[in-house]
């Protein structure tokens, strides 16, 4: 404290980091503190109040005006001379930029980083040694002043020089980095190219094979049907007595074996379909049906067993409702569902509905079956994928049907879903656009 | 007593034809060969001819196409038996002049019944 009011002093870095921090610390023990970003701006703060300083504190190297050029105006000025005058910097730490400061008439050379107690300290002393006159004031000397430019000069040709070496180095190392970058590059097209040849010829062999597989199916199945023409003809003879009187356990037996052939029949049938359906040579035959009559004669051939089961055969189709589809891909998908229903069935009813939406028809067969499981529902259009082995020694059936249907729904361009609730039963749905009008037959009998 | 034509080169199913044929009153002529059906077929004059496709000589859609050429057949139902298995088998046989199909294996329970549909 000087007379009663705060130590003031300014400080100047054209860092504001520095200006803070050195701001925070002089703050904190006490001083006033005034910032100041180059010589200029110092230098018109303390020419505006020159009574008001007790210190300047100044970084060296800055725009517009330096520190060597802040302390030569400051000394040069009556009424700034005495302020004590102290540098605080990083940026020249040669011993000749010491001695050249304090040839200026700077009172203390102060190296960055200090300790801030240190500084303080420091600080301190040098105020107090000015007042009390033990800092002896040297006459600015200026004729040294061109040797210390000409080390500064040297010391930045030196800096130059380095980093165009560095430059340079850099530069060959990027030409390098290029040079390897255009081989790989290269390469890699050369890679591309080959492995372009290699997938192509891998697909003819793909497509070879392919064509093969097709024709393996379709021959293979053709001399697994050949067995079958006797299997199930002449139990068929013998089942209808044409051969002669059979009694009932042999009819028993021989039903077994018709029902065991009708079953590989069944399951020959729907792996030729699939592997035509792969294959893409499937026959579509697209023409006009009658929805209902289609599904009456579908029915009909369901009736029996129905009937026997003792469960009610429920239908709502619109009478004249005509579409163009497959009848026969028509015909295999509901028979599908009616089976399965059939199947899974104890009690109860079979429902064979239709929707007709805008775009498209929905077949749906519901019934009041066992249900299937949430866990289970995304298995039933995978193929082979019966839910689990008890139910497929149970009910039968060949594990295709659904992944089937599913495919012939997508052939047709339509779609296959379920919904059930396990227990309650089941509901299956065929859905098929209409690309073209959906007709009402027109009533001929009036 | 109505006479039936059976181009058939496989000996179980010709067994098989002929014998449910013969049971329910049919006479039964038997041709192992696209070329002896279509002899048989002129010489004959069967009823109805069922046609096998796979033959070794002549297939049944050649044989069809022969037989509907010669004026005084041109007339006879002709079924083909025809193989699931082959793409577009049920379209070509109609094509080659075939009166219907019957798919294989022949169902003992419905076989008669689709014969005399064409009688």
């Amino acid at each position: 404290m000087l007379g009663g009011r705060k130590t003031n002093i300014i400080i100047v870095d054209d860092s504001k980091m520095n200006l803070v921090i050195l701001e925070t610390l002089l703050k904190e023990s006490g001083y006033e503190v005034v910032s100041a970003v180059n010589g200029a701006e110092a230098l018109e703060k303390l020419r505006a109040e020159p009574e008001r300083f007790d210190m300047i504190i100044s970084d060296i190297l800055m725009p517009v005006m330096d520190g060597f050029q802040l302390c030569r105006e400051c000394k040069g000025d009556d009424k700034l001379k005495d302020i004590p005058f102290v540098f605080y910097t990083a940026t020249y730490t040669d011993e000749k930029d010491v001695e050249f400061a304090l040839k200026l008439g700077v009172d203390k050379f102060l190296r960055r980083p200090v300790e801030p107690d240190e500084f303080i300290k420091i600080i301190q002393g040098v105020i107090r040694d000015v007042r009390e006159g033990k800092i002896k004031r040297k006459k600015p000397v200026l004729e040294e002043e061109k040797e210390v430019f000409k080390l500064y000069s040297e010391r930045l040709v030196k800096k130059l020089e380095k980093k165009m070496l560095d430059l340079e180095r850099e530069i060959t190392e990027r030409k390098r980095a290029e040079e390897m970058l255009r081989k790989a590059h290269d390469e890699l097209e050369e890679r591309i190219a080959e492995r372009t040849k290699e997938l192509a010829q891998a697909n003819i062999r793909l497509e070879e094979l392919d064509r093969l597989k097709s024709m393996f199916i379709a021959s293979m199945s053709h001399e697994l049907r050949t067995p079958l023409n006797s299997i199930i003809g002449f139990t068929g003879i013998l089942l209808q007595g044409m051969s002669g009187e059979i009694n009932e356990e042999q009819k028993k037996q021989l039903t077994m074996v018709k029902n065991s052939g009708n079953h590989l029949l069944g399951l020959i049938n729907d792996i030729i379909d699939l592997s035509k359906i792969e294959a893409g040579k499937i026959e579509v035959l697209i023409k006009e049906i009658n929805v209902a009559k289609t599904i009456d004669e579908v029915l009909a051939t369901f009736a029996n067993d129905v009937r026997e089961k003792g469960l009610a055969l429920k239908k709502n189709i619109p009478e004249k409702l005509i579409i163009l589809t497959d009848e026969k891909r028509f015909k295999q998908v509901l028979i599908n569902f009616l089976s399965n229903a059939a199947k899974f069935t104890v009690e109860g009813s079979i429902e064979v509905g239709c929707k007709v939406k805008e775009e498209e028809i929905e077949i749906s067969v519901k019934d009041t079956g066992i249900g299937i499981r949430e866990a289970d529902m995304e298995k039933l259009f995978k193929p082979f994928a019966q839910i689990d082995s008890e139910l497929r020694a149970k009910y039968g059936g060949t594990g295709l049907g659904l992944y089937l249907s599913k495919r012939i729904g997508e052939l047709l361009g339509g779609e296959i879903w379920a919904e059930s609730e396990f227990g309650k039963g089941s509901k299956f749905a065929f859905v098929l656009p209409i690309k073209r009008e959906v007709k009402h037959e027109k009533d001929t009998g009036s | 007593m109505k006479k039936i034509l059976v181009v058939e080169d496989n000996e179980t199913n010709m067994y098989l034809i002929s014998f449910m044929l013969k049971k329910n009153g049919f006479e039964v002529i038997k041709a192992r060969t696209g070329k002896e059906g279509i002899d048989l077929a002129i010489k004959e004059k069967p009823d109805l001819v069922l046609m096998d496709f796979r033959l070794p000589d002549i297939d049944g859609l050649e044989a069809t196409r022969i037989i509907r050429d010669s004026e005084a057949n041109d007339k006879i139902p002709i079924i083909a038996l025809t193989s699931y298995a082959l793409v577009g088998d049920r379209e070509k046989a109609l094509a080659a002049g075939c009166t219907g199909y019957i798919e294989k294996p022949i169902n003992p329970e419905t076989f008669l019944a689709e014969i005399k549909k064409y009688l």
